[in-house]
């Protein structure tokens, strides 16, 4: 007993010595902590399937024999703890298993497509707070103190109508007057840079809408702050006074909702990499959950999964970066 | 979207119905305003395909749709239905053994020369049950067959255990692996080793694929060569999930061949592109005649099927004006023809279940013998964009007898569970597979029930049977009149239900070319215009 | 946030209902959609059941305006039709969300520590994934349907509301009160019900108004996935999915259930914005104040030269959703270099505004207006805004009430320090950086090295306060207005920062406008003294005075009030009775009289002009108090 509380005190000196790297550590141990459920959660998911995965992915007129093979291949008729244990050790060797359908290893198709799933979703998250952060702002300069109630209600409609607007009919209508229409863009496939812009922007759009308004509100709560108007009594010019004493403070609350976003983007290219055919892993799922290849689909979610942790726990150290006081407020 | 998914069919089934597709020969000709434009020499001809090819073996479920491109089978067949040279200018078969003569000069992309013991040993290869080759089951003869051959003479003889009628369109349509191929089967997923027009060059997981042509190809369906102008040096294939973006892609030109159905055929009519119309069956039916379920009654299953507007549930499946299907094979399957009609139950259906001791309760429920009618309908949009108002629509009809009908539209998963674990089904509004040849159909409709068969309906229909095995000892189209006898029965007895005659269309933008059965497109026949 | 800058208006009656644009539009949406759920399957529900199989597919015509479905019947019909079972869906799965979500993050208010940290933990993990693939993942498991479909967005969405309760009940947590309330061993589930839930209610309906519009798009992609609705029922989701099929073909059949989901998620959003709204109690659409008023055309007198600030007549005017309300009503005041005046009075008395009106400085609703506003000898209204704007910037400092939120948190003290002197005065960088050094050690700041590098969250609430002034300082002015800049301090950083005050005056002979309710601290440091109340200056007398020379009742009673000045220290403290006045209807009399001991039957009727008493001395008031109250006399002999 002694010696624990004598560890806690010491761990307390530290921290107080070194907020940041503790704040660090304690990210991480999160971080791990929540990879491990990931893990165990993608694990439990085949199981919890109603019906035989097996035959519902190899079709109705599958070969009873093939069934048997198949299901003897992916060892889903060993116990469940060695099948655990398999999963564990197939993972720390980079096996994600094989696909039921195709029969091809899961970890090649994650390297081959993750990384056009990436580029989008990284593209359409950055567009989405480049676009939205200024958006948000000038809106709330606009409309603060109640002024412009008209441009406050255009803004709010138009905002709240395209986050009403399902991403795959937005993918659609892009598709229908850019593409056929006015012929600008290609219509579908990975092919250049111009065949980035759709996807992206269908991608994009909604997050941007949500995004905006948040950043709105935020902005609107530090543009009542008093240092707001302590930089209003300098004169400074209005360029300085928003970009230097308003943005950075409105940016910590508005980047962790955009870090709550993040999980929506990942699961919009789901359907709309459909629309494009964007060789990315967001097709490729969809087309395992529609033909119930579980090992794809349990690949997939605790790959995506772990892309979003990832991801959250870098935006937490950036805001700590950004915002020292958070990391102090942890302790 | 939703049309895509829906046109995700179950692997299997799209897997064999390109089977099939690939092993038929030429069969339509494709007349295009843009034909008698200069051809382009050299060039490039892009072809979108719906899913991803994991894997080019033309013996695994995956490989057989674009195995025409780089593997040659022992014969081919024409547009007429006629049988047509391949790998093999001779060839004769009876119902229990084939002998194939093989083109002398063949020779496989990595330059050797193709000998009658490498065919051999291709089919015994593709036969190994052992080896679970799920696209070459699909073509082969459902009987055991030992393959040798003579060198020499350059002669193939398969010899089958058992009588089966069509050897020479299972057994000769077999894409032929070379020697090099066989001796590293791994490598087939992503390289290509046949004897065919063109090699595959290029594998991207998740497409495209690409083709290149050969030089010195002669061995074509009925002698076709690699020489003729404008055929295309390089084929890419890509992958196009959805049906819209098909189409869209067409009518801008980013692929040159493309198949499609449902609505967005409507909008590429009249712009100028080519057009094959490819038929297909919509919407087989099926009715669980297993023990304790109430469809098992003959009877009731005949006034069922006489109670549906044919004509109205045909409009349904192929969304506009459909046409009543003739049979449960498409119309440019092997001994089709019109028996739908003629043979299945028609007439007034409260008359029908009267007389098989139906009565009204005081409620309007449909009753016998105190046990009200209960009917469990299932379908899933997986199978077919249409099938679920096609169940709508029977479902009505059905109430309207005074019929108890709860209506199912689930995933694929719960559809396959509820055919072949659960069984718990009365109807099942489906696919069809497809089949080239109505031998293949035979397990569907008859032997043993999942989980040691595939007849899942737990159809015991004697006659049918009884007219298989003797359709089964007479060779090829000889058997044909016994085969529709064989079909007629199932369609007397209401043990099947096929919907609607429908088509996809294959599209080719400033391109021609043949098409096979299911729309599978010939090679050799490509010509790319300006 | 805003209001904290306007003075506390009274709160009168109940205020009349004024409804923003957005809120007549969004509750007109939600009676579209409320009149559609009841009224549409009756009206409709026939004809969206009719069918045609001889026009199945069709598009758009006379008799179908937005065409047929596969079976032919009427989509106009069914997308109308389908309104109640959309909403309903969506609603349910939204409440059904809502109510697990609440039960679990609320859960983690009343559990101790660890399993609080552990809850939080979990949470955080579930966010992790997307809703929408949870939903597709439990819609699989639950097999497809509405019942199913509605169970799966129910569990994708316990997360976020979960996230968001744990927050909003993270704040009630940590109350005395609850800890407390812990201590007295209350029950778990009466904690939850009786003190948490009531407490952070308000936030949570907004989010599920906003939540039901979400799940209303979630459940359309269900549909389209083929795990929505299913035949013979429809919603717009499947409506949408079975358009989709032939949206280039035939478009209308995609964008009619499309524009309905459309529709109905922005008034579901717009209905959280105005309900967002008017929990903040933020009003859109205040009337405005009519630019500035007409002066009154008497002439402008001569400048004179030896006031570094000179108002007259100085009116404040702000729009308020019950009128125009007028807190400062014709004040005048100058400065000379040097000098330090008091401006008292009650909280309320339009002290704070008249700074902020000196300093233009006013919040948007507010308007100033006066006959003469001269600072540093320049007529205001002679000036270009860019003049005027450099004049405020360089001539005046500010300094406010609160150090600890007057100064940007994210920003090093050194760029604080420094950018309105390199803005206005052209200055380089190092030469700011070393006349911030100087002007530190002016305020008596040690080591202003390390200082310039730090963040106002490492100072003290004093060191604060002098940054804060050392900020004025740099531009040299010649005028600096402290509003209330000692009240948040306590008492020995209150006299250093008095000090402070003093000793620039004497340095730099800068005059200082010191805003304070503390009648004793004005007394103590300022020359001359200015008693404000309800908007108007009620007395000016000298400092030295106060105590003992005060003739308005009211600055009689603020006297009377500081215990460090009403050295009667046996005596209760006075307080005065009543409220201020409302500053949106003031009476034509004494701002003072309903409140004043010694009001007459002329006080009600007519205001007192401020008249003069002596030298330096002007009071308004009919009645003034005779000079010198005894027990204060006596106490200082």
């Amino acid at each position: 007993m002694t010696g624990m509380s004598d560890m806690t005190a010491r761990l307390a000196v530290l921290a107080r010595r070194h907020p940041w790297s503790t704040f660090c550590c304690r990210r991480a141990v999160r971080l791990t902590v929540s990879l491990c459920a990931v893990l165990t959660g993608s694990f439990a998911m085949i199981h919890l399937i109603p019906g035989d995965p097996v035959r519902a992915a190899l079709g109705i007129d599958a070969a009873p024999g093939l069934v048997a093979a198949r299901r003897h291949q992916l060892g889903l008729d060993q116990p469940l703890v060695a099948q655990f244990r398999h999963y564990l050790s197939g993972l720390a060797h980079g096996d994600l298993g094989v696909s039921l359908v195709t029969g091809l290893p899961v970890a090649e198709l994650l390297r081959t497509r993750l990384p056009a799933t990436l580029e989008i979703a990284a593209l359409a998250f950055l567009c989405t707070v480049l676009v939205a952060f200024p958006a948000g702002l000038l809106a709330a300069i606009r409309t603060r103190d109640g002024r412009h109630p008209r441009s406050e209600l255009v803004f709010t409609a138009a905002t709240a109508a395209l986050t009403g607007l399902p991403d795959f009919v937005l993918a659609a209508g892009l598709t229908a007057g850019l593409a056929v229409g006015l012929e600008l863009f290609p219509i579908a496939g990975g092919t250049g840079a111009r065949s980035l812009v759709l996807p992206v922007l269908a991608l994009a759009l909604a997050p941007t809408a949500v995004l905006a308004r948040i950043v709105r509100v935020e902005a609107l709560k530090v543009l009542a702050e008093d240092y707001v108007r302590t930089a209003r009594a300098k004169r400074l010019p209005a360029v300085v006074l928003y970009l230097r004493h308003v943005a950075p403070n409105m940016l910590v609350g508005s980047l962790t909702i955009a870090g709550n976003l993040l999980p929506a983007l990942i699961a919009g290219t789901v359907l709309v990499e459909k629309v494009f055919a964007w060789p990315g892993v967001g097709s490729a799922l969809a087309q395992s959950v529609v033909a119930h290849d579980y090992p794809v689909v349990q690949a997939m979610a605790l790959v995506l999964g772990t892309v979003v942790l990832v991801a959250n726990f870098l935006v937490d150290l950036l805001l700590g970066l950004l915002d020292p006081r958070s990391t102090i407020r942890e302790m | 979207m939703a049309a895509m998914h829906r046109r995700t069919l179950p692997v299997r089934i799209a897997v064999v119905a390109a089977v099939i597709a690939a092993s038929a020969g030429c069969s339509g000709n494709l007349p295009t305003p843009s034909a008698s434009s200069p051809v382009v020499i050299g060039g490039t001809v892009r072809v979108a395909t719906a899913s991803e090819i994991a894997s080019f073996d033309p013996y695994s479920a995956f490989g057989t749709g674009t195995a025409r491109y780089a593997y040659d089978s022992l014969i081919n067949v024409a547009a007429d239905g006629a049988v047509v040279s391949g790998l093999a200018t001779n060839w004769q078969a009876s119902a229990t053994s084939a002998t194939f003569t093989l083109r002398p000069g063949v020779t496989c992309s990595d330059g050797t020369v193709l000998k009658a013991s490498d065919v051999a040993n291709a089919l015994t290869y593709a036969s190994d049950p052992g080896r679970q080759l799920a696209g070459a089951q699909a073509t082969l003869p459902s009987v055991p067959f030992t393959a040798t051959a003579d060198d020499p003479a350059g002669t193939v003889s398969v010899t089958t255990a058992a009588p089966y009628s069509f050897l020479t369109r299972t057994l000769g349509l077999l894409p032929i692996v070379c020697p090099a191929g066989l001796r590293d089967p791994k490598s087939l997923a992503r390289a290509s080793s046949g004897t065919g027009p063109y090699v595959l060059s290029g594998y991207t997981p998740g497409g495209p694929y690409v083709f290149t042509l050969r030089e010195g190809y002669a061995w074509g369906p009925g002698g076709a060569t690699n020489a003729a102008p404008g055929q295309p040096a390089r084929i890419v294939v890509s992958v196009v999930p959805q049906a819209s973006t098909v189409a869209n892609l067409l009518l801008t030109g980013g692929v040159n061949i493309a198949t499609v159905n449902g609505p967005d055929r409507s909008r590429l009519t009249g712009r100028g592109l080519g057009a094959v119309e490819v038929p297909t069956v919509v919407g087989l039916t099926f009715f669980n005649e297993r023990r304790g379920r109430p469809l098992g009654d003959p009877a009731l299953r005949r006034a069922l099927v006489a109670a549906l507007d044919r004509a109205g549930l045909a409009n349904v499946a192929a969304g506009g004006t459909g046409k009543a299907a003739t049979h449960f094979t498409a119309t440019d399957a092997v001994c089709h023809t019109d028996l739908a009609a003629a043979n299945l139950p028609a007439g007034d259906a409260e008359q029908a279940l009267r007389s098989a001791g139906w009565t009204r309760t005081t409620d309007g429920r449909l009753a016998k013998d105190g046990r009200v009618l209960h009917l469990r309908l299932i379908t899933s949009p997986d199978v077919g964009a249409t099938l679920p108002s096609v169940a709508e629509l029977m479902a009505r009809s059905w109430t309207a007898l005074g019929a108890q009908v709860q209506l199912v539209s689930e995933n694929l998963n719960a559809l396959v569970n509820a055919m072949y674990q659960e069984a718990n089904f009365d109807v099942v509004v489906g696919s069809t597979p497809g089949f080239l040849l109505p031998a293949a159909f035979v397990p569907f409709f008859s032997g043993p029930s999942p989980a040691e068969g595939l007849n899942f309906a737990g159809i015991d229909n004697p006659e049918y049977s009884r007219l298989v095995a003797r359709a089964l000892q007479e060779p090829d189209t000889a058997g044909c009149a016994t085969w529709n006898e064989a079909a007629t029965a199932l369609f007397r007895s209401a043990d099947t239900l096929p919907i609607a005659d429908g088509a996809s269309t294959v599209y080719g933008y400033r391109t021609t070319f043949a098409v096979g059965f299911g729309g599978a497109v010939v090679p050799t026949s490509i010509r790319l215009h300006g | 946030m805003t209001a904290s800058l306007l003075p506390r208006a009274p709160r009168v009656g109940s205020r009349p209902a004024v409804l923003s644009p957005m809120a007549v539009l969004a509750v007109a949406m939600a009676g579209s959609l409320l009149f559609l759920a009841v009224a549409g399957p009756v009206i409709w529900g026939s004809a969206a059941e009719r069918l045609d199989l001889s026009a199945v597919l069709q598009g758009p015509s006379a008799a179908h305006p937005v065409g047929t479905d596969n079976l032919g019947r009427d989509l106009f019909a069914r997308v109308l039709t389908a309104t109640r079972l959309s909403l309903v869906l969506a609603l349910a799965a939204t409440l059904l969300g809502a109510v697990a979500g609440v039960v679990f993050g609320s859960l983690t208010a009343v559990v101790g520590g660890r399993s609080r940290r552990l809850l939080g933990s979990l949470v955080n993990l579930l966010l992790a994934f997307p809703g929408l693939l949870v939903a597709m993942f439990f819609a699989v498991l639950f097999g497809a349907g509405a019942v199913g479909a509605v169970l799966a967005l129910a569990i994708g969405s316990i997360p976020g509301f979960a996230r968001l309760t744990q927050t909003l009940a993270a704040r009630v947590a940590d109350t005395d009160f609850m800890a407390a309330a812990r201590v007295l061993g209350l029950r778990r589930h009466r904690l939850l019900w009786r003190h948490v839930l009531p407490n952070i209610a308000e936030p949570l309906l907004l989010n599920t108004t906003i939540s039901a519009g979400s799940a209303l798009v979630a459940l359309s992609g269900l549909s389209f996935l083929g795990l929505g609705v299913q035949a013979p029922g429809y919603d717009w989701g499947q409506l949408l999915s079975q358009g989709l099929d032939r949206i280039y073909a035939e478009p209308l059949p995609a964008i009619a259930p499309g524009l309905a989901i459309v529709y109905a998620a922005l008034t579901f959003q717009l209905l959280g914005e105005v309900l967002a709204q008017a929990a903040a109690r933020r009003h859109g659409g205040l009337p405005r104040v009519p630019g500035q008023t007409a002066r009154p055309a008497s002439p402008v007198p001569p400048a004179t030269d030896d006031h570094v600030l000179e108002v007259e007549d100085l009116t404040v005017a702000i729009a308020t959703p019950d009128g125009v309300s007028h807190p400062v009503r014709g004040i005048s005041l100058a400065l000379r270099p040097g000098e330090i005046v008091g401006l008292v009075g009650e909280s309320g008395s339009g002290k704070s505004l008249t700074a902020l009106a000196l300093a233009d400085l006013l919040p948007e609703q507010a308007r100033a207006a006066w006959r003469t506003n001269r600072l540093l000898g320049t007529d205001v209204d002679t000036m270009t805004p860019g003049a005027r704007d450099r004049q405020l910037a360089t001539g005046l400092a500010m300094v406010f009430q609160n150090p600890a939120s007057a100064l940007n948190p994210s920003l090093r003290i050194g760029t604080q320090l420094t950018e309105a002197a390199r803005t206005h005065l052209g200055l380089s960088r190092s030469d700011a950086l070393a006349q911030a050094r100087l002007t530190l050690t002016r305020v008596a700041l040690p080591s202003p090295d390390r200082l310039l590098r730090s963040r106002p969250h490492q100072l003290s609430g004093g060191q604060r306060q002098r940054v804060m002034i050392a900020t004025g300082l740099m531009t040299r002015p010649r005028l600096i207005i402290a509003d209330e800049p000692t009240t948040a301090l306590d008492v020995r950083v209150q006299r250093q920062i008095v000090e402070l005050l003093r000793g620039i005056r004497r340095e730099a002979a800068t005059a200082v406008l010191f805003i304070s309710h503390d009648v004793a601290l004005v007394a103590d440091l300022c020359d001359r003294v200015l008693v404000m109340y309800g908007g108007l200056i009620v007395e000016c007398l000298p400092a030295a005075h106060l105590a003992t020379d005060a003739r308005h009742p009211y600055t009689r009673a603020l006297v009377e009030s500081a215990p460090d000045l009403s050295a009667d220290r046996d005596r209760p403290l006075r307080t005065i009775d009543g409220l201020p006045p409302d500053p949106l209807s003031p009476g034509p009399g004494c701002p003072f009289q309903p409140r004043c001991t010694n009001r007459q039957a002329r006080c009600a009727e007519e205001h007192p002009p401020l008249s003069d008493l002596g030298v330096g001395h002007r009071v308004a008031c009919w009645h003034p108090m005779p000079p010198a109250a005894p027990h204060i006399k006596a106490a200082l002999t």
